[in-house]
């Protein structure tokens, strides 16, 4: 746990200092997902029309984009450093000091996960004041959607852990991340509540769109997923996200041992 | 020579083979035998060199001694525990891709804490580790500066010292002066040999410079397509070829004559600082061919200027043996 601690203060060092030392980028990046979601947002009222009906829906549209801010960073990011470290040399580095390469991109996973919070907060804020719609999160419900968001994020980082793994063995796989990445902005959009039957349960089997529909119950329907029926359902959450982590650390495993036996750590 | 020492090793190699198998299973006809049947003992407390032409297998040694890549078959050993398992590897330290293995947005000092943390050491123990580093290399006013902002030497320099750091047992170095002006090179050198003979660190090194080589190793091993063909000390290595290798200086006329009864003895031509002289260095691969050379030379009494044995550098002793290696394998004799 020590160790743990020790590898977490590191990585959180390192991702501060190249982000302070570059903070054009982090502005872009952000700028960017701002100015998407206005797309997005001003699209759909031309398209709508009317206001009040559009206005009943944002509180969910907000939230599916948030929840996909963090399938990016998770898919995106954790392939992005092993491509970009290997371009550099320094994977090879990385690998010969901490050997347990597993457990490093969980702990980056984390560290991931705390400055993607920080950078969701500024956009949410951005988001909520630029379009007045305030979604409903206060002390009655801020723990619900926590222990959601990292439930969820759980599994989404345990799929970005896959594609980490096939980022050690084939390096330039950012083009299939970044298809990857607007799957799961259709998932995140699915309106899975009007699915009925075993399609319903293979789109909820997914990770993201079960974690988004639970958020969604408790920010817009004002519903609480530690009691009732829901609660079920969370533990189904549960089960999806510890699924999709163990796959993915597997995966992770065998793509490593593939990449050390192809002699391609440092290969680019 | 090949073979192993007596001595307690730092590291064992044994039977190490890798085969590379491009990554689509149809294109498996291109494989590349790297390395073939590698057994070797390093001992403890010593600076062995890997030398041999590109593609000889150095770097993938190295690679596998430093866990990076897996063997096809063999192991490595070290201090007699297996290599594979994390718990029983003694510390390593490494520059594989000189500067490349850093992070070129972070300074100095933040690329030893970083990879400090990753080692597991205490923040005082970084802090202890990475002034005495970045003065040992004379980078002390450059600890707070952008890596990318460095000369290349500085780069190197940063390198060697995130190896060093946290005193690693084994020491694997990949070119670590490639590129290197002679002063940074000089002090890199320096620096290893006091490691080696003041804290009994092993330290292996690969290089294309033979005078790097001779300057820092204790013994040398050569590698030539994958095989270690030559491995022992380098002061065996120069008394082995001094034996064999004669040098001969005359007139370029009397050489003309005799060029044609030396033929069957391995020889190189060369000048002399006197444009008219030829020195010619025989070499011979045993003491009968000695004996027999000597025999030719009174028979014809050719009005040389000097003979003398030849002390061979360490380059003559990579050259005869790589030569004579791959005459050996292409079916030629020598």
């Amino acid at each position: 746990m020590k160790r743990a601690l020790k590898l977490f203060r590191a990585e959180v060092v390192r991702s501060v200092l190249l982000t302070i030392r570059y903070p054009i980028e982090l502005f872009v990046g952000l700028f960017i997902m701002y100015m998407l979601f206005m797309g997005l947002f001003l699209g759909a009222r031309s398209l709508v029309g009317d206001t009040q009906v559009l206005n009943a829906s944002l509180d969910g549209f907000i939230i599916s984009y948030i929840m996909w801010f963090f399938v990016i960073s998770a898919i995106g990011r954790l392939a992005f450093h092993i491509e970009s470290e290997a371009q550099m040399g320094v994977l090879e580095q990385i690998f010969l000091t901490y050997p347990r390469m597993l457990s490093l991109m969980l702990v980056r996973s984390a560290v991931d996960f705390c400055m993607s919070l920080l950078v969701v907060t500024v956009l949410l804020f951005s988001i909520m004041a630029t379009t007045g719609k305030w979604l409903a999160i206060g002390t009655g419900n801020i723990l619900q959607i926590l222990v959601l968001l990292v439930v969820t994020v759980t599994g989404i980082y345990g799929f970005g852990l896959i594609f980490a793994g096939l980022a050690l063995v084939f390096k330039r796989i950012g083009q299939v991340g970044s298809i990857m990445q607007f799957a799961f902005f259709f998932l995140a959009y699915l309106p899975v509540e009007q699915l009925t039957g075993w399609l319903k349960v293979a789109v909820y089997s997914l990770p993201l769109t079960l974690g988004v529909s639970l958020i969604k119950t408790v920010v817009v329907e004002h519903g609480s997923v530690f009691s009732g029926p829901e609660s079920w359902l969370l533990l189904g959450l549960v089960i999806n996200s510890v699924a999709y982590l163990l796959v993915g650390s597997v995966v992770f495993l065998i793509c490593e041992r593939k990449s050390r036996m192809d002699g391609r750590l440092g290969q680019y | 020579m090949a073979g192993t020492t007596n001595q307690q090793g730092a590291f064992r190699l044994e039977g190490l083979t890798k085969t590379f198998y491009p990554i689509l299973p149809w294109h498996r006809s291109r494989a590349v035998d790297a390395v073939q049947g590698v057994d070797l003992v390093v001992p403890r407390g010593c600076v062995f060199s890997l030398l041999g032409p590109n593609g000889a297998g150095k770097t993938t040694i190295i690679k596998i001694i430093a866990g990076l890549i897996l063997p096809t078959t063999g192991r490595v050993t070290f201090y007699g525990k297996d290599g594979d398992k994390l718990r029983s590897r003694p510390r390593l330290g490494a520059v594989l891709e000189g500067s490349r293995n850093l992070y070129w947005r972070l300074s100095p000092m933040e690329n030893l804490y970083y990879f400090g943390e990753l080692k597991g050491l205490s923040l005082a123990q970084i802090k202890r580790e990475s002034e005495e580093l970045l003065e040992m290399f004379d980078l002390t006013h450059k600890a707070r500066a952008s890596t990318q902002t460095l000369s290349r030497g500085m780069q190197q320099k940063v390198a060697v010292a995130v190896a060093l750091l946290g005193k690693p047992d084994i020491l694997l170095l990949d070119e670590p002066t490639l590129g290197l002006d002679v002063e940074s090179s000089r002090l890199i050198q320096q620096r290893l040999r006091e490691l080696v003979e003041r804290d009994d660190r092993t330290i292996i090194l690969t290089t294309h410079q033979m005078e790097l080589a001779a300057r820092v190793a204790d013994r040398i091993g050569i590698l030539s397509e994958g095989k270690l063909i030559a491995e022992d000390s380098l002061s065996n290595l120069v008394a082995f070829f001094r034996q064999q290798d004669y040098e001969l200086e005359l007139p370029r006329l009397e050489w003309e004559q005799l060029r044609a009864d030396v033929s069957a003895f391995r020889f190189t031509e060369g000048q002399s600082a006197a444009n008219e002289e030829m020195r010619v260095t025989f070499h011979l691969d045993n003491r009968e061919g000695y004996y027999a050379l000597s025999e030719l030379l009174l028979a014809r009494r050719p009005e040389f200027t000097t003979i003398r044995q030849v002390t061979p550098s360490l380059e003559d002793i990579f050259l005869q043996i790589t030569q004579h290696y791959s005459d050996g394998e292409d079916g030629g004799g020598a």
